[in-house]
C-alpha cells in the first residue's frame, strides 16, 4: 500500500490492511489518517500479544485544523505523524468534493495530499468506505501469528479423582477467519454462572494468555462441538444446547472455583426389589419411590449405570392358593423408562387376575384366597438376584446395588417358633444369600424403603425387622419420607453434594 | 353359625351318663369334635361313629367339618354350645350278651350310644370364683357329676399367655365334689387332653424334653407316647403364666382315681404335610396360621388328627363298659 497514491477497490484496501496488520510487531502501530470529508480521524492499531489487534481513534474537524481560514498544513503534519516511528497510511475516504462550497471535502483532498507530499513513504488510498468500515473487515482478516496457537482451556480428570487443567486445541497458528475444529467435551453441573468456554492463545514456550471468555447453564452431558474462528480473539461454538455470553468476570475468580477433585461415581448396577403384596395404594407408594429412586441415579449419576428391577409378593400359604412369582420386570437395562410402566402394568394385571379367581372362589362357596399377610418372598427376590448376578443373564455394568422397597418381613428357611412364620417353600435362607451376595461381588451396597418407618431405629424393633436391618446396610429410609438423591448418595450411586465444574471436563481420563 | 336345635329351652340332662369334653372357650372343643368326626369317618373299622342327636346338633357337626375340610378355617366359635348335643355310637359284632339261636347261644352285637356334651368352662360358667348361684353352673356342674367319662382340654398356648386353668379347673372339680353322694375320689373317668400339640412351641417344647416319637402312621407324624404324656403335661404346667398351674395335676389326682386319669397329647388338625413330600417336615410342620387382621386364621393344609380317638376310645369303652348291665 505504499507508493503513489491509488485508487484501488475496497477489496484490494482490505488485503492490504489486513497485510499492514498482520505484519505488525509486538509494540508497534500502524496509523492510518483518514480525511474524510466529516473530519480527520487518526486510527491507531496495533497488535497484542495473543495477535488480537486493538484499534483507538480519535478525530479533529476541520475547523479546528484551520488557521487564518485556511488548512494549517505544517500543524497538520503534527498531528498525523507516527509517535514511534511506526507505519502510517494517509487515506482519503468519503465522497468527493461536490464544488467550491464544499469546503471541508476541499480541505479533506488538501489534507490527503499534504500528507502523502509531508510522509511520502506512507501508504495511501482513496476509497468510498470510510476506514471504520475496511478496518472491521481487515482486523477480522488478519490470520493468527505465526508462533500462537489457540486453546480452549479443560478440566481432566486423573483416575484418582484428582482435577488438572488441560486444553483443547482449537486453531493452528496463521489460522484465519472460518477455520473450523470439532471435539467432544463433557459439561459436569455448574453453578449459577454456568460453565466457562475460555480461549487461550499459546506461544511455542507453553506461555498462555486469555483470548475471551462465555459462558452458559449448560446441562450436564457429553457435547460434540464445533469450534469456528471469527477473528482474533473471537471464537464461536456450535454444538452446545445453549447459546454462550460473554463473561466479565475475573479470571483469577473462575480458576478459583476449580476443585481439587471430582470423585467419581460408577459404573453401577441399580437393582430395585419392590414388593406387590399389601393394598394397592402400599405397592403404589413403593413403585413411586422405585421410580424417584431410579429417576435420580439416572440423573445424577457420573458414570454409565443399569438398571434392574424385581417384583416380589407373598407366598402361597397352601397347596390351593395361587403365588406370584418373584419377577425380573427387567434386567441390566441401559435405559430404565419403561421399567415401571411395565411393573404398574404387572400389578395390575396380577391384581385382576387374583379378584377374578377369588370370585370364582366365591361362587364356588370357598373362602378367597387371600395372600399370606405376615410375610414376603424376600428370600426368594435376594435368591433370585443373586443368580441373576451369577449369570448366564447379563451381570450389567459395574457396583451392584440392591434397593428393597416393602415392608414384610422375609420367609425363614424352617419353621420359627419364635415369629411363627410360615418357612419359604424352597427352603431360602436370607440368612445365608445376603452374607453370599455382599462376599461375591465387592463393593456391593444395600439399601431399604420400608413403610412406616420414621427413622434408622425402626428397622430394628423386633426380630422380624431383623432382615431390614441387613438390607439397609448402607442406607434406610421410610417409603413415607423419601429423598431419593439422599437415597442414592448413601448408596454411593450420586456425588454427597452436587460437584459444580466451572470448565468443561475433558472427555479422556489422565494418569495419575 | 351352626343351626340352633330345635326348642328353645336348654335340655335338661338326660339318657344315660355320657361324655362330657370339659374346657374352656377357644381350647379347641369344636375344633376336636369335628376332627373326631374326620377321624372316625377314615377310621370305620373301630366301630365308632358321632351323630347329631337333633337336626341342629347334626347340621352343626356338617358344618363344623365343612370349614375345616373345604374352607380351611377353624370351626367359628359356637354360642350357646349347651343347647346342643351329640352322642357318640358304637356296634361291636358278637360283643353282646349270649342269646340262645336255634341249638347254641350266640353273643349279639354290642351296640352302644354314649352321650358326648361339649361345656364351654370359661367365663361365667367356669369361673371359680362366679361359679355359684346361676342356674346354668348348677346344670354344668350336675352334667358333669352324672358324666361317666370326661374330657378336660388344656391348651398350653392359651394357658401360656393367660394363665387360668387351675382357676377354671379348681371351681369346677371343687363343685363336682360337694355335689358327689359318694365319700372319696370321683369314679370318673377323665382324660386329659393336652391340646394343639402341631403348635410350633408345644411341638418345639416335647422336641426339647426329648418326648417325641415317630407315630405308626405312613407319614411318620411325630408324637408323645402315652406314657410321657403326663409328665409332659407336669412339665407344661411349669411354663404356665399362671404359678398355680403346677396345682391343676395333684388337685386331678385327689379328685379322681389315678388309675382313671389318662393324658394325651392331641391335635385336632394335625401337623402340615407338605403333599409333594408325602412325609412330615420338621422344617414345615406348621398347619394353624393365626389371624392377621383382616384374614382370620386358617388351617393351612389337610387334617391329621392327632390322639384325637384315643381318649374318645378309652372314655367310650369305659363308658359302656359300667353302663352295661
Amino acid at each position: 500500500m505504499a507508493g503513489a497514491a491509488r485508487n484501488p477497490g475496497a477489496e484490494e484496501i482490505v488485503l492490504g490492511l489486513t497485510r499492514a496488520i498482520a505484519r505488525l510487531q509486538r509494540g508497534r502501530l500502524l496509523t492510518i489518517a483518514e480525511f474524510s470529508p466529516a473530519q480527520l480521524t487518526l486510527w491507531k492499531i496495533r497488535l497484542d500479544s495473543a495477535g488480537i489487534p486493538h484499534v483507538v481513534q480519535h478525530g479533529r474537524d476541520w475547523h479546528s485544523l484551520r488557521a487564518f481560514g485556511s488548512l494549517d498544513e505544517a500543524g497538520l503534519l503534527d498531528q498525523i505523524r507516527p509517535a514511534d516511528d511506526g507505519d502510517l497510511i494517509v487515506a482519503r475516504t468519503g465522497p468527493d468534493a461536490a464544488g467550491g462550497a464544499d469546503r471541508d471535502a476541499l480541505d479533506a483532498d488538501a489534507a490527503f495530499a499534504a500528507g502523502k507530499r509531508g510522509f511520502p513513504g506512507a501508504g495511501s488510498f482513496r476509497s468510498r468506505p470510510s476506514a471504520d468500515d475496511l478496518l472491521e473487515e481487515a482486523t477480522a482478516r488478519v490470520p493468527l501469528p505465526s508462533s500462537l496457537w489457540y486453546e480452549l482451556v479443560l478440566l481432566r480428570r486423573s483416575r484418582s479423582g484428582r482435577l488438572e487443567f488441560t486444553a483443547q486445541q482449537l486453531f493452528l497458528p496463521e489460522a484465519r477467519r472460518g477455520d473450523t475444529r470439532q471435539f467432544t467435551i463433557r459439561c459436569e453441573p455448574s453453578d449459577d454462572n454456568g460453565t466457562v468456554f475460555a480461549v487461550a492463545a499459546r506461544d511455542a514456550a507453553f506461555e498462555f494468555q486469555l483470548v475471551s471468555m462465555a459462558s452458559a447453564k449448560v446441562p450436564p452431558g457429553g457435547y460434540q462441538l464445533t469450534a469456528t474462528l471469527l477473528r482474533p480473539g473471537r471464537v464461536r461454538f456450535d454444538g452446545l444446547p445453549v447459546k454462550l455470553r460473554t463473561d466479565s468476570r475475573n479470571w483469577l475468580d473462575v480458576l478459583a472455583q476449580v476443585p481439587e477433585r471430582l470423585d467419581k461415581y460408577g459404573p453401577a448396577h441399580l437393582i430395585v426389589a419392590v414388593e406387590c403384596a399389601g393394598t394397592d395404594e402400599e405397592v403404589e407408594a413403593r413403585i413411586d419411590r422405585a421410580r424417584q429412586l431410579i429417576d435420580a441415579v439416572g440423573e445424577a449419576a457420573d458414570g454409565p449405570v443399569t438398571f434392574s428391577l424385581l417384583t416380589f409378593s407373598a407366598h402361597a400359604h397352601s397347596r390351593r392358593g395361587h403365588e406370584d412369582p418373584v419377577t425380573a420386570v427387567g434386567w441390566a437395562q441401559g435405559d430404565p423408562r419403561d421399567l415401571i410402566p411395565r411393573l404398574r402394568a404387572l400389578h395390575k394385571r396380577r391384581s385382576d387376575e387374583r379378584a377374578l379367581r377369588n370370585e370364582e372362589r366365591v361362587r364356588r362357596g370357598e373362602t378367597p384366597d387371600l395372600q399370606y399377610p405376615r410375610a414376603a418372598q424376600v428370600e426368594c427376590m435376594l435368591a433370585e438376584a443373586g443368580r441373576r448376578l451369577r449369570g448366564p443373564e447379563s451381570a450389567g455394568t459395574g457396583r451392584p446395588a440392591l434397593v428393597t422397597i416393602g415392608a414384610r418381613p422375609a420367609h425363614p428357611h424352617r419353621i420359627d417358633p419364635v415369629s411363627e412364620i410360615l418357612p419359604c417353600p424352597r427352603r431360602q435362607d436370607w440368612r445365608v444369600i445376603l452374607p453370599s451376595l455382599a462376599q461375591e461381588h465387592a463393593g456391593m451396597a444395600f439399601g431399604a424403603v420400608r413403610d412406616g418407618a420414621e427413622d434408622p431405629d425402626d428397622f430394628r424393633v423386633s426380630p422380624l425387622d431383623e432382615i431390614w436391618d441387613h438390607l439397609g446396610t448402607d442406607v434406610k429410609a421410610s417409603t413415607d419420607a423419601f429423598d431419593a438423591h439422599a437415597f442414592a448418595v448413601g448408596l454411593g450411586l450420586v456425588p454427597p453434594v452436587l460437584q459444580y465444574l466451572p470448565f468443561p471436563l475433558a472427555t479422556s481420563e489422565g494418569a495419575d | 353359625m351352626p343351626a340352633r336345635p330345635q326348642g328353645s329351652q336348654p335340655p335338661p340332662p338326660q339318657g344315660p351318663p355320657g361324655i362330657t369334653m370339659l374346657g374352656a372357650q377357644q381350647t379347641g372343643k369344636t375344633t376336636f369334635l369335628a376332627a373326631l368326626q374326620i377321624a372316625l369317618l377314615r377310621k370305620p373299622d373301630l366301630g365308632w361313629s358321632l351323630k347329631g342327636d337333633n337336626p341342629g346338633s347334626t347340621q352343626a357337626l356338617i358344618n363344623f367339618v365343612n370349614d375345616m375340610t373345604d374352607n380351611h378355617v377353624f370351626p367359628r366359635p359356637t354360642a350357646a354350645i349347651e343347647n346342643y348335643r351329640w352322642s357318640l355310637e358304637g356296634e361291636f359284632p358278637g360283643k353282646g350278651p349270649l342269646k340262645w339261636h336255634r341249638w347254641w347261644f350266640r353273643r349279639q352285637n354290642l351296640l352302644s350310644s354314649i352321650g358326648l356334651d361339649l361345656v364351654d368352662a370359661p367365663g361365667e360358667s367356669a369361673d371359680g370364683r362366679q361359679l355359684f348361684g346361676r342356674a346354668i353352673s348348677e346344670r354344668f356342674v350336675d352334667n358333669l357329676v352324672r358324666s361317666s367319662g370326661i374330657v378336660v382340654f388344656y391348651d398350653p398356648v392359651s394357658e401360656f399367655d393367660r394363665g387360668d386353668a387351675f382357676r377354671h379347673t379348681f371351681g369346677v372339680l371343687a363343685q363336682m365334689r360337694s355335689l358327689a353322694e359318694r365319700r372319696g375320689r370321683l369314679p370318673h373317668y377323665v382324660a386329659v387332653c393336652i391340646t394343639k400339640f402341631d403348635e410350633i412351641r408345644v411341638f418345639e417344647s416335647a422336641y426339647k424334653l426329648k418326648m417325641l416319637e415317630i407315630g405308626p402312621e405312613a407319614e411318620e407324624f411325630p408324637q408323645v407316647p402315652e406314657g410321657d404324656a403326663e409328665a409332659f403335661f407336669g412339665r407344661l404346667v411349669r411354663l404356665s403364666r399362671s404359678d398355680n398351674a403346677a396345682l391343676i395335676l395333684p388337685m386331678l389326682h385327689q379328685t379322681f382315681r389315678k388309675e382313671r386319669v389318662r393324658f394325651f397329647v392331641t391335635s385336632a388338625i394335625g401337623f402340615y404335610l407338605n403333599p409333594s413330600l408325602a412325609v412330615f417336615d420338621p422344617d414345615d410342620y406348621q398347619n394353624h396360621i393365626p389371624a392377621a387382621d383382616p384374614e382370620p386364621a386358617r388351617i393351612r393344609g389337610a387334617i391329621y388328627p392327632i390322639n384325637v380317638i384315643e381318649p374318645i376310645l378309652w372314655l367310650g369303652e369305659n363308658v359302656a363298659r359300667t353302663a352295661r348291665p
